[in-house]
């Protein structure tokens, strides 16, 4: 369109009104498409934004995709966005949702991760800033050896890790996360000192699993989902998961707890909404997660991403979410930041 | 340059105003941009050999510089320096490894300033040869950078700085037009009407494409509460 | 050989018209998203993503290749034509592209892009096909120390586009590796040069760099020599096609830059970067070489199409090569290759060690779908690359405006957010000083690209030897990489120091601000 234009030639007159016809064309198209965007309608026609407080290809950007599906498919709402606001643990987006205030058609995704990332970047925006709505699904935690390792038991690898507490490079997500906290919380029970561990970050399970294959790290600690195609006969072993009780599908791997080791960690996913909503609109973006997580498209995401489904309702949400702050601050002061 | 190293000197690099006159285009470049580059010559596949081309332009990469502004960049580079160790000096870790998050800003800063000092001697070299030469009557440093025009920058970074500090207020298709007329107002646009036409479709060209077509939102802005 | 029957088995499934209609439509979304400089391929597999979960597995595949080597490919249009690269791999194409596009070259070096894109686009696939194992086994040999080694080449290599004068060059560089120290420190979670900004913290996106010091550097300075700088529009481009002398020059580099992206694109984490510099590098060399041998010309630094073929083919290869972690191990090295991941789990694709013999049919498909996407990529670009030339040929004040439109759009993309924005005109102002000064640009984009890499994997090294400094040298391949270090950089240096003092007492040609700078 840029050329329409151009030319002031013998043409220039019908080119210009040509170029000028198509300029209003698209002026009205996009004016359009600003309303649409605006457009608050009602009842499944209402537009829902959910923020994704990570890049594309992260735990939170999948769980907001399969959101948007679901709510698609289940005809709950037909506009549905999905906004990706990366940022320092999902700190930047738990900020802007804050600064939402009483904007009633927000998710954000939220989860242990940013329970985390507030502490260990210093976040002046916090979990008390904003509303949250539900807890959905959750992954378990997972010790993770080479197959040709010799430690066979957490308890071969517990006293291997005590006799060299500096120096044994485990690897786990990136500091600060999820899988350092699951790390720390472990070498607490372990009696290994959590903030002298020799704890190798990387950027994500992949990576860890490469640190594991070419021997530069004797353990790796990461979310069952990082590690699950590699365990069948595959290149490493899991001596330990961090769920009650053994997880569907992998009733071969004995959890921590009943190794002696009292472990127990779910790296949960759940929704928030900003801050400043009645509790009519609060109770309404409830019942739209309600009726998701009830739905036969949702049994299916769960299959799919093999998530457990750990519900828990807002009320349930609220004390579990209290609970789960003050251990990550515990744990994180541990690690030493 | 020799022609028979065997190896190249890669970190030397080869000194412009050595190089064979091998091809077309010659006398170009510093790296992403086309100074001096001349829109005659350098013909796509015109006999290159043949290609005429006026007297090469100065390699700006290898123009020493004078005056007062040979120092503004030793400034800036020194100023990134002093940053860098002044990060290196009050970083702190809960557990620093043996080299800590500190260790690399120590090194680079370092390294930056040492440049910045080198530069300032090649600049007092530079000032006191030109010195002599017009004692002696010679023509003193050759190439010079050419002189820069102000205004068009200035309107160019103004244009930016309105559009972003607007953007938000104004929304995409009004601060995105306001951006493009401006800068081509900077490139010497004077066909107002035309240039706000083409801008405006510009702008709602691109409103359509990510937003309609690929989601992406933009801020709607102004044009959200007028219609 | 029985891999070969089974791709061939893989093309019957994936050769329908509907297929080859979603490949084109594939092909198309992911030119466009690549060519749209800020949107990656990423983005664009999120974005289908919900799309496929209703289509079946082959139909999937297809699209998702398709929009992958897209997008791969799309970036170097605007690398080449606007000195717009829109993510770190299309960063080495620039650096000649450009330089072409100036001389009218612009439809030679978009072709040589689109056929070095398919070759290594092409024989990466079938090496994948047929190898992936033995490569999986070859990556994993990369711990940190072998992987420090390998950057600390690939500055070496890639030193040879820094400038022409060592001081102005360094300092470029070393700005470049100072900008890539903001943020989060990765190995300690330590905040560096933040400046309290929470929106620092990730660090300064690869996006803001690249736009600011390359595309709206340019404009400025452009705009600053308004009456004296080129005027693009007044380009002739020659002949649209790529003549049989461009052919003869680029067939070599388009092998060489192949097997650079098939070699190193396995290696989990090291990205397309590292390959497309590598082959720029050495791209670079030969050049020198057969000019010295009077063997042809070097255009280097003045638009040669070996630096256009190479980086191109080796980015496409190198491309293909993440798939073999990602099949073989089910290891996403990239963004869009864990979203992919995604995608095939939802069709009970298990990828990892047994990937091959339990879901065999799916990964032929997969495999042949690739190829299929690389073939339409050509057929369908080829054609376009004298068309999207013209685009310089719009008058310079719309040229430019849309280039600056872009740019912003392409940063207030990454984030939604008006910060990157005042980012991007600090760096803007940045790549114009640069310009100005005659200071090089290039080695600072080096910098931000491989400095952060260079120091996790050095430290990552020590941390996991506690300290031990040998890790660093622990291994045949770092030994083979740093020889290559010392052969290619001290031996030159030491003969040209020789030769520099017996020219100085022959004939002092060279005065000291001519090297110094």
């Amino acid at each position: 369109m840029k050329g329409r234009a151009r030319m002031a030639g013998p043409n220039g007159r019908l080119l210009g009104a040509v170029g000028g016809a198509v300029a209003v064309v698209l002026l009205a198209t996009a004016v359009v498409d600003v309303r649409e965007s605006a457009a608050s309608g009602t009842g499944a026609g209402a537009k829902v934004i959910l923020v994704a407080p990570a890049a594309p290809g992260g735990g939170w950007d999948m769980l907001a995709r399969e959101l948007q599906n679901g709510l698609r498919d289940e005809e709950l709402r037909y506009n549905v966005q999905v906004t990706n606001v990366a940022g320092a643990g999902g700190t930047i987006g738990l900020r802007q949702t804050a600064n939402r205030e009483g904007q009633a058609n927000v998710l954000t995704m939220t989860g242990l991760g940013m329970v985390g990332a507030v502490e260990t970047t210093n976040s002046t925006a916090t979990m008390d800033d904003v509303t949250p709505i539900a807890q959905l699904a959750s992954e378990y935690g997972v010790v993770v050896v080479p197959a040709d390792s010799p430690y066979e038991t957490v308890d071969d690898f517990v006293q291997a890790w005590r006799e060299q507490e500096e120096t044994l490079p485990v690897a786990g997500g990136s500091m600060g996360g999820v899988d350092q906290i699951f790390a720390g919380l472990t070498a607490a029970e372990a009696g290994v000192d959590p903030g002298s561990m020799n704890y190798l970050p990387y950027s994500g399970g992949g990576e860890v699993l490469t640190s594991l294959l070419s021997n530069t790290s004797q353990a790796g600690f990461g979310t069952l989902g990082d590690f699950r195609d590699q365990l069948d006969g595959g290149p490493i072993r899991a001596l330990g998961v961090s769920a009650p009780e053994r997880i569907e599908g992998f009733e071969d791997i004995p959890t921590l707890t009943e190794q002696g080791y009292d472990v127990e960690l779910a790296n949960w996913r759940g929704v928030i909404a900003p801050p400043g909503l009645a509790e009519e609109e609060i109770d309404e973006l409830s019942a739209l997660v309600a009726e998701i997580v009830e739905s036969p498209s949702w049994a299916d995401t769960l299959e799919r991403n093999r998530w457990t489904d750990t519900y828990q309702p807002r009320a349930e949400f609220e004390s579990f979410l209290d609970e789960e702050i003050v251990l990550t601050r515990e744990i994180v002061k541990e690690l030493g930041f | 340059m020799s022609t028979r190293e065997p190896l190249n000197t890669w970190l030397v690099g080869d000194d412009a105003p050595e190089r064979e006159p091998d091809s077309q285009a010659q006398g170009t470049v510093a790296t992403g941009t086309a100074p001096g580059q001349d829109a005659s010559g350098a013909v796509a596949d015109a006999p290159v050999e043949e290609a005429v081309l006026p007297a090469a332009a100065p390699d700006p990469e290898t123009t020493p510089w004078t005056g007062p502004g040979a120092w503004v960049f030793p400034a800036v580079v020194l100023a990134f320096g002093l940053v860098a160790l002044w990060g290196a000096a009050t970083i702190t870790a809960p557990d620093p490894t043996p080299p800590g998050p500190g260790f690399f800003p120590g090194v680079i800063g370092g390294l930056l300033v040492a440049v910045a000092v080198g530069m300032g001697v090649v600049n007092v070299r530079t000032a006191r040869r030109e010195k002599q030469a017009l004692a002696e009557g010679r023509p003193g440093v050759s190439a010079k950078i050419p002189a820069t025009e102000w205004s068009p920058v200035l309107i160019i970074a103004l244009t930016l700085a309105a559009h972003i500090a607007l953007l938000d207020f104004l929304g995409w298709i009004l601060a995105g037009s306001m951006l493009f007329w401006g800068v081509a107002y900077a490139f010497g646009a004077r066909h107002y009407l035309r240039d706000a036409i083409v801008a405006l479709a510009m702008a709602s060209a691109i409103q359509v494409g990510f937003s309609m077509g690929l989601g992406l939102t933009l801020p709607g802005g102004l044009v959200e509460l007028i219609f | 050989m029985e891999s070969l029957s089974l791709l061939l088995d893989g093309f019957a499934g994936a050769l329908t018209f509907e297929n080859l209609m979603w490949a084109l439509l594939g092909v198309l979304l992911g030119t466009a998203v690549g060519v749209l400089p800020g949107m990656g391929s990423a983005m664009a597999v999120a974005l289908l993503l919900p799309v496929t979960f209703r289509m079946d597995p082959t139909s999937a595949f297809i699209l998702f290749a398709g929009v992958y080597y897209g997008g791969m490919f799309g970036g170097s249009t605007t690398s080449i034509l606007l000195n717009t690269p829109g993510q770190a791999s299309s960063i080495a194409t620039t650096y000649e592209g450009h330089k072409m596009a100036l001389n009218g070259r612009g439809p030679q070096a978009l072709g040589t892009a689109a056929i070095g894109s398919f070759v290594g686009g092409i024989i990466a696939t079938f090496l994948v096909a047929m190898f992936a194992p033995a490569m999986v086994r070859l990556a994993l040999q990369f711990g940190p120390g072998e992987y420090f080694a390998l950057t600390v080449f690939s500055f070496v290599a890639v030193a040879a586009v820094v400038s022409n004068s060592v001081l102005r060059g360094i300092s470029s560089l070393l700005i470049g590796l100072a900008i890539g120290l903001v943020g989060i420190d990765s190995q300690s979670g330590a905040q560096r040069f933040d400046f309290g900004i929470p929106n620092m913290l990730d660090g300064i996106d690869i996006v803001v760099i690249t736009v600011g010091l390359l595309a709206l550097g340019e404009v400025l300075y452009v705009a600053s020599r308004r009456s004296s700088g080129p005027d693009l529009s007044a380009i002739r481009s020659g002949t649209p096609w790529l003549g049989r002398r461009d052919f003869a020059r680029s067939w070599k580099p388009w092998l060489r830059g192949t097997a650079m992206g098939s070699a190193f694109g396995p290696i989990p984490g090291s990205g397309a970067e590292i390959p497309t510099f590598l082959s720029l590098g050495l791209e670079r060399r030969l050049a020198k070489r057969r000019a010295a041998r009077g063997k042809g010309v070097d255009e280097f630094g003045s638009g040669a199409i070996e630096g256009v073929a190479g980086p191109e083919s080796a980015n496409n290869s190198s491309a293909a090569g993440t798939l073999v972690p990602l099949l073989g191990l089910g290891l996403p090295t990239s963004a869009t290759a864990a979203i992919m991941l995604a995608a095939f789990q939802q069709y009970g694709m298990q990828p990892g060690p047994v990937l091959f013999e339990r879901n065999a049919d799916l990964v032929w498909t997969l495999l042949a779908s690739l190829m299929i996407g690389t073939v339409l990529l050509l057929v369908i670009n080829l054609p376009f690359a004298p068309l999207w030339a013209k685009l310089l040929r719009l008058p310079k004040p719309y040229l430019y405006a849309g280039i600056t439109m872009c740019s912003v759009l392409a940063v207030y993309a990454i984030n939604a957010s008006v910060f990157h924005l005042v980012l991007l005109l600090l760096v803007s102002a940045l790549g114009f000083a640069m310009r100005k000064f005659g200071v090089p640009v290039a080695p600072a984009l080096i910098g931000v690209v491989l400095g952060p890499i260079a120091e996790t994997e050095l430290r990552r090294a020590l941390a996991a030897s506690s300290g031990d400094p040998s890790i660093l040298v622990g291994s045949g391949i770092s030994i083979a990489l740093y020889t290559l270090v010392v052969l290619s950089v001290v031996v030159p240096l030491g003969i040209r120091i020789w030769r520099g003092r017996r020219a100085v007492q022959a004939a002092p040609i060279r005065t000291d601000e001519q090297v110094n700078g």
